[in-house]
């Protein structure tokens, strides 16, 4: 595929694409597949426009040149000119259709999730304004679930199934894979591939309320060992503290409203309206991406999310400052 | 499908310079999101009523001749808010509520709460202390589970049950209306 | 379990069940009459029978549950002649399940909650209240029930009467005095455990299971010693081997129900301790085997999305030792139940001529809409029939135990997938059938009832419903009857006849060695039958719908009699004008020529 995202050209088309978000990931800099003929498709496509557009604009400026006096005498078509509209108007616009017709089929063709057995297989359930990620074990036992951060082993092919929880959201890992709609009752699948370790962003591409912009995830592809090592860690239970703090948090966070809406394997929490926190500390971030998970954060999230992202399904919790302590001690041991 | 707002969301939220078809979209959106922030529930008409206070009602009648100087209207500071009401129904659902009440509030395990009966009172007051300290037959103190806030939008909820249309039949829904211990 | 509804709201059965038989020390008392009628090939060979003839000791009459009883003076001949003798009020109006039990002249019966147990005096005319007990159950059982307050039935056996509270309770009371023996408690409602089944009472043990399959309780039996009460032991229905009772001793016939720990790796993560398989129904007896017989219920929450995996062992029929709990085989009846199918209905025990040899089989009607024969030594599936109208499967493949269910039937999250029959109410609930030996016939109350269906994600929240469904019933099924008391010939998995009722048929059932079939329905009607024909012999307008189960006894004076409590409630489907048709009442009605 091209790579010439240094170029200026590349990022004036870039602008005039995703309308000015230099920093962000570009989907015209893939890192992997289906992105990566995408994103051949999207430079190809856009340096034919360019072309096109810079050759009429500039033929239009050399008839703004070359314009000729003021004259009402009919004229006939010279056969100069119908040339000109034959192959400027006709020959010249199918030929190039044709050919991005052709490209973008073969495009279609390519990113199609090739057969057999994916190395991993992950669900993905969108909710307002949270992606919940389950891995799909041999037995079902064996399944994890996470939240806002899916982790891949690079060169892994892995498939996505892709289920609404809500309304309609889109998928997008725009380094990784084009966007991929996730409708309520309807099985979308997507898939995706990274050639090379990184944390890669993904965020939902299809508005989904109020905080639509606050629905991130994302996604660490690393070394499968790395990825192997992660999600058998993801498959043990939480312990049941010993510290006499840590156990004070335990048993807020059971007694408490967490566990009616969140789940923690090992704390008997089975809560389904959140995302589940088994292994919260070993994420990166917290409320879909939007803030860094810090202790300073999660403390500001648990007594007023409300603040923080006016909508969101977590109520504003006020809480004795020892008991939020307690608590947040308890959730620091959720690695 | 990228929509529109896909397009400028990265302009407008993440601190980049928007460009100006980006603004223009960004007004029209925050217009939008404006105007549906009229019904929001995060607009409440009121501070919430202290709680000690609602627990000083007494569910039935004072002793006495001292007539009780304990307010019983205390408003709900969400009524007739629809969005509120909004955020109360889907605690409904998700709280579990559902199971015994009804998906319509027609009742099951628990009474109907679409009917005109209201066992232990119906004031916003009653409703908010119902779900608070749960009620003898089964109903589950929620007091210590749901802050206060959300106790409310959940009877503002219930209170738009007690005003809707005829409810889905159940056979639990009638025989929920008689006490099976009052045989003693 | 269970939930029958309705509509959307209630949903929640659970329950229990159970049965029982007395063995044991009252061995030495029974005349043991029911060989010598178990004449030709469908008999049920095995002495399972508990008390005389002339008295009614366990629910199911006997062991084996066949409700078959030998008195032959009200017969097919004379049947039309009945009139009523006496009635008594409990003076509850809830559901009024299970049959009023006989012994030396005393009639023991069990209201619904609040669980209150009488005494009636046969020897005095009007059979007078001699005594009661109350054993005051904690009436936040009542909200936490989900299939209204029934109690499905009481046992006697050693000079004492065995039931369960509501609040999940065991007790046992004196049958002569009505005092109080023990009282343990065994479930915790704060958890969402309630009990409703009739204990089974053998080998010295009060065995015993909860109900909450709506409630995200994990379902259990316990065996009681007889005579404290203390708990000997408790065999979980999911979860590890070790809870389970899966020990050495333990020889699925099925490879499927073979395996390390399935009742948690066919689970989610730790589902398995909030995922019901509750033991609500009725137990049945082999004293030669020395097992007993019980199925389990669904799975939990009704979202089949939140469980994937078989869920072990959920709608699944154990077979177990009555002494130490220990499971001898399991089969699998449905397995990742996405319906409601509980398989807790009952089991009941004949031998049967099939494939040209007499084997000892159980005959069970499971709620699936499947009659099932099934080897009782080892729980071989020999033939498993529909025998209520059905869609949600094209068959059971014999060689694996598995149903072969119908893509576009299974329920999913989010979907509302439509026109599921049976409703999850099944083909037939707990209502229990009869087995004549005599005419060698099933007589079965079904429902013909069929449902849309739409998962929800739910979350556990102790002593909340754990259920995730909306449900709406449709009623009638295909067809346009709701019901049918059909006779079902076990060996070529047949019906005989059927009469068809607009409501379902939510009954238990007597048969009698004179040939007459009893059986009530929800509007209210007790019906005789002839056992042979089909034909209807004789109605009384009870005053209000039927869901206990009929009884007969020999009275003092020498004459027969047959009870039938009258009380709707349980949580039957029915339509949505049933309530301006019909009330509630709690009344015994007590017939005789």
């Amino acid at each position: 595929m091209t790579q010439m995202s240094t170029t200026r050209l590349g990022t004036v088309s870039l602008l005039l694409i995703s309308l000015g978000c230099a920093g962000a990931p570009s989907f015209m800099a893939p890192h992997g597949a289906p992105a990566d003929t995408e994103a051949s498709l999207g430079w190809g496509v856009t340096i034919v426009a360019i072309v096109i557009t810079l050759l009429v604009f500039g033929l239009l400026l050399l008839g703004l040149l070359r314009r000729r006096d003021y004259d009402t005498t009919p004229k006939h078509a010279s056969n100069r000119s119908i040339v000109w509209i034959m192959v400027g108007g006709v020959l010249l616009p199918a030929v190039v259709l044709v050919v991005v017709t052709g490209f973008t089929m073969r495009t279609l063709h390519v990113v199609a999730e090739p057969a057999g057995n994916a190395d991993v297989r992950v669900q993905v359930i969108a909710h307002r304004w949270w992606w919940e990620i389950k891995y799909l074990g041999a037995t079902p036992d064996l399944m994890v679930v996470t939240a806002n951060e899916m982790h891949i082993p690079v060169h892994g092919r892995v498939h996505v199934e892709l289920i609404a929880a809500d309304v309609i959201h889109s998928f997008w890992v725009p380094q990784l894979a084009g966007k991929m709609d996730v409708i309520p009752g309807q099985h979308n699948t997507t898939w995706l591939r990274a050639d090379s370790a990184g944390i890669y962003r993904g965020e939902c591409a299809e508005f989904c309320g109020a905080q639509h912009a606050h629905m991130d995830f994302m996604v660490v592809a690393e070394p499968p060992a790395a990825f192997a090592n992660w999600l058998s860690g993801q498959r043990t239970v939480a312990a049941v503290p010993t510290d006499s703090l840590d156990l004070a948090g335990y048993n807020t966070f059971r007694v408490s409203a967490c566990a009616a809406c969140h789940t923690i394997r090992g704390a008997d929490a089975f809560g389904k309206v959140g995302p589940e926190l088994t292994h919260l500390a070993s994420r990166r971030t917290i409320a879909a991406g939007m803030l860094p998970n810090t202790r300073g954060n999660l403390a500001a999230w648990i007594v007023n999310a409300q603040s923080i992202k006016p909508g969101v399904g977590m109520p504003a919790l006020p809480m004795a400052a020892a008991q939020e302590q307690a608590l947040l001690a308890y959730l620091s041991t959720l690695r | 499908m990228s929509s529109l707002s896909d397009q400028i969301k990265p302009a407008v939220f993440r601190g980049m310079r928007p460009s100006l078809p980006g603004a223009l979209s960004t007004l029209i959106v925050a217009l939008f999101l404006v105007s549906c922030d009229r019904d929001s529930s995060r607009t409440r008409s009121k501070e919430l009523p202290d709680v000690a206070t609602l627990q000083r009602i007494p569910m039935g009648p004072v002793p006495g001749l001292a007539v009780s100087t304990i307010k019983r209207e205390i408003p709900n500071p969400y009524s007739a808010n629809v969005g509120a009401t909004a955020d109360g129904q889907r605690l409904y659902v998700r709280m579990n509520c559902v199971y015994c009440h009804g998906w319509d509030g027609g009742g099951g395990m628990g009474p109907n709460l679409r009917d005109s009966v209201w066992r232990f009172g119906g004031t916003d007051a009653d409703i908010f202390n119902s779900i608070y300290e749960g009620r003898p037959k089964g109903m589950p103190a929620w007091g210590a589970l749901l802050p206060p806030d959300e106790i409310w939008k959940l009877a503002a909820y219930v209170r738009t049950l007690s005003s809707g249309g005829p409810p889905e039949f159940s056979p639990m829904k009638n025989m929920t209306q008689n006490d099976p211990d009052e045989h003693h | 379990m269970r939930s029958s509804s309705l509509l959307p709201r209630f949903r929640l059965p659970l329950f229990l069940i159970l049965i029982g038989a007395c063995t044991g020390a009252a061995q030495h008392d029974r005349t043991a009459p029911t060989e010598s009628r178990a004449a030709g090939t469908g008999s049920t060979a095995t002495n399972t029978s508990v008390g005389k003839p002339d008295e009614w000791l366990v629910q199911g009459k006997d062991q084996a549950l066949t409700r078959y009883s030998e008195l032959t003076e009200i017969n097919a001949t004379n049947a039309s002649n009945l009139k009523m003798a006496w009635t008594f009020s409990t003076g509850v109006l809830r559901g009024h399940e299970g049959a009023p039990l006989v012994h030396d002249n005393i009639m023991y019966l069990v209201s619904p909650f609040p669980n209150i147990l009488f005494a009636l005096d046969l020897t005095k005319p009007g059979a007078p209240i001699k005594w009661e007990y109350h054993p005051n159950p904690d009436r936040r059982a009542i909200g936490i029930a989900c299939c209204d307050v029934v109690n499905r039935g009481w046992t006697f056996d050693d000079g004492k009467i065995f039931y369960n509270t509501l609040d999940a309770q065991t007790v046992a009371v004196d049958a002569a005095t009505g005092s109080e023996l023990w009282k343990v408690r065994v479930g915790d409602t704060n958890l969402g455990e309630t009990m409703t089944m009739a204990p089974l009472v053998v080998r010295h043990r009060v065995i015993v299971g909860n109900s909450g399959g709506e409630m995200g309780v994990r379902g259990w039996v316990v065996g009681l010693d007889e005579a404290s009460g203390k708990e000997v032991w408790r065999a979980y229905n999911t979860g590890p081997d070790k809870d389970v009772k899966l020990g050495a001793g333990f020889h699925a016939f099925y490879p499927k129900d073979r395996g390390t720990d399935l009742g948690v790796s066919s689970w989610a993560p730790r589902g398995y301790l909030h995922g019901g398989g509750t033991a609500w129904g009725w137990y049945s007896y082999d004293p030669q085997l020395n097992l007993f017989y019980y199925g389990t219920s669904n799975p939990g929450p009704w979202n089949q999305n939140q469980r994937p995996g078989p869920n072990k062992w959920t709608s699944t029929l154990f077979a177990r030792d009555p002494e130490t709990g220990e499971a001898k085989w399991a089969t699998q009846i449905t397995p990742h139940d996405m319906w409601d199918y509980d398989a807790v209905n009952e089991y009941t025990l004949v031998d049967l001529p099939m494939g040209g040899a007499t084997r000892k089989v159980l005959v069970h009607f499971d709620r699936n809409a499947f009659a099932y024969v099934i080897d009782r030594t080892n729980g071989e599936i020999l033939s498993a029939q529909p025998f209520a109208p059905l869609n949600w499967a094209t068959g059971i493949d014999l060689a694996t135990s598995e149903p072969q269910v119908v893509e576009s039937k299974k329920t999913t999250q989010g979907v509302n997938v439509t026109n599921i029959c049976p409703q999850a109410s099944g083909g037939k609930d707990q209502q229990p059938s009869a087995y004549s030996p005599h005419t060698h016939l099933f007589y079965v109350p079904t429902n013909n009832v069929c449902m849309d269906y739409e998962g929800v994600e739910a979350s556990y929240i102790a002593g909340t419903p754990y259920f995730g469904a909306k449900l709406k019933t449709k009623i009638p099924g295909p067809g346009g009857y709701a019901g049918e008391f059909i006779a079902w010939d076990p060996v070529n998995a047949k019906k005989m006849w059927g009469i068809k009722e607009g409501l379902p048929v939510w009954s238990g059932v007597l048969v009698t060695a004179g040939d007459v079939a009893f059986y009530g329905t929800l509007d209210g009607w007790f019906r005789a039958v002839d056992a042979v024909s089909g034909k209807v012999l004789w109605q009384f307008k009870c005053g209000s719908g039927i869901i206990g189960a009929p009884m007969t006894y020999r009275g003092p004076d020498g004459k027969q009699y047959v009870a039938i409590l009258s009380g709707f409630g349980g949580a039957p489907p029915v339509p949505a004008d049933y309530a301006s048709h019909f009330t509630q009442s709690g009344q015994l009605y007590v017939f005789s020529l």
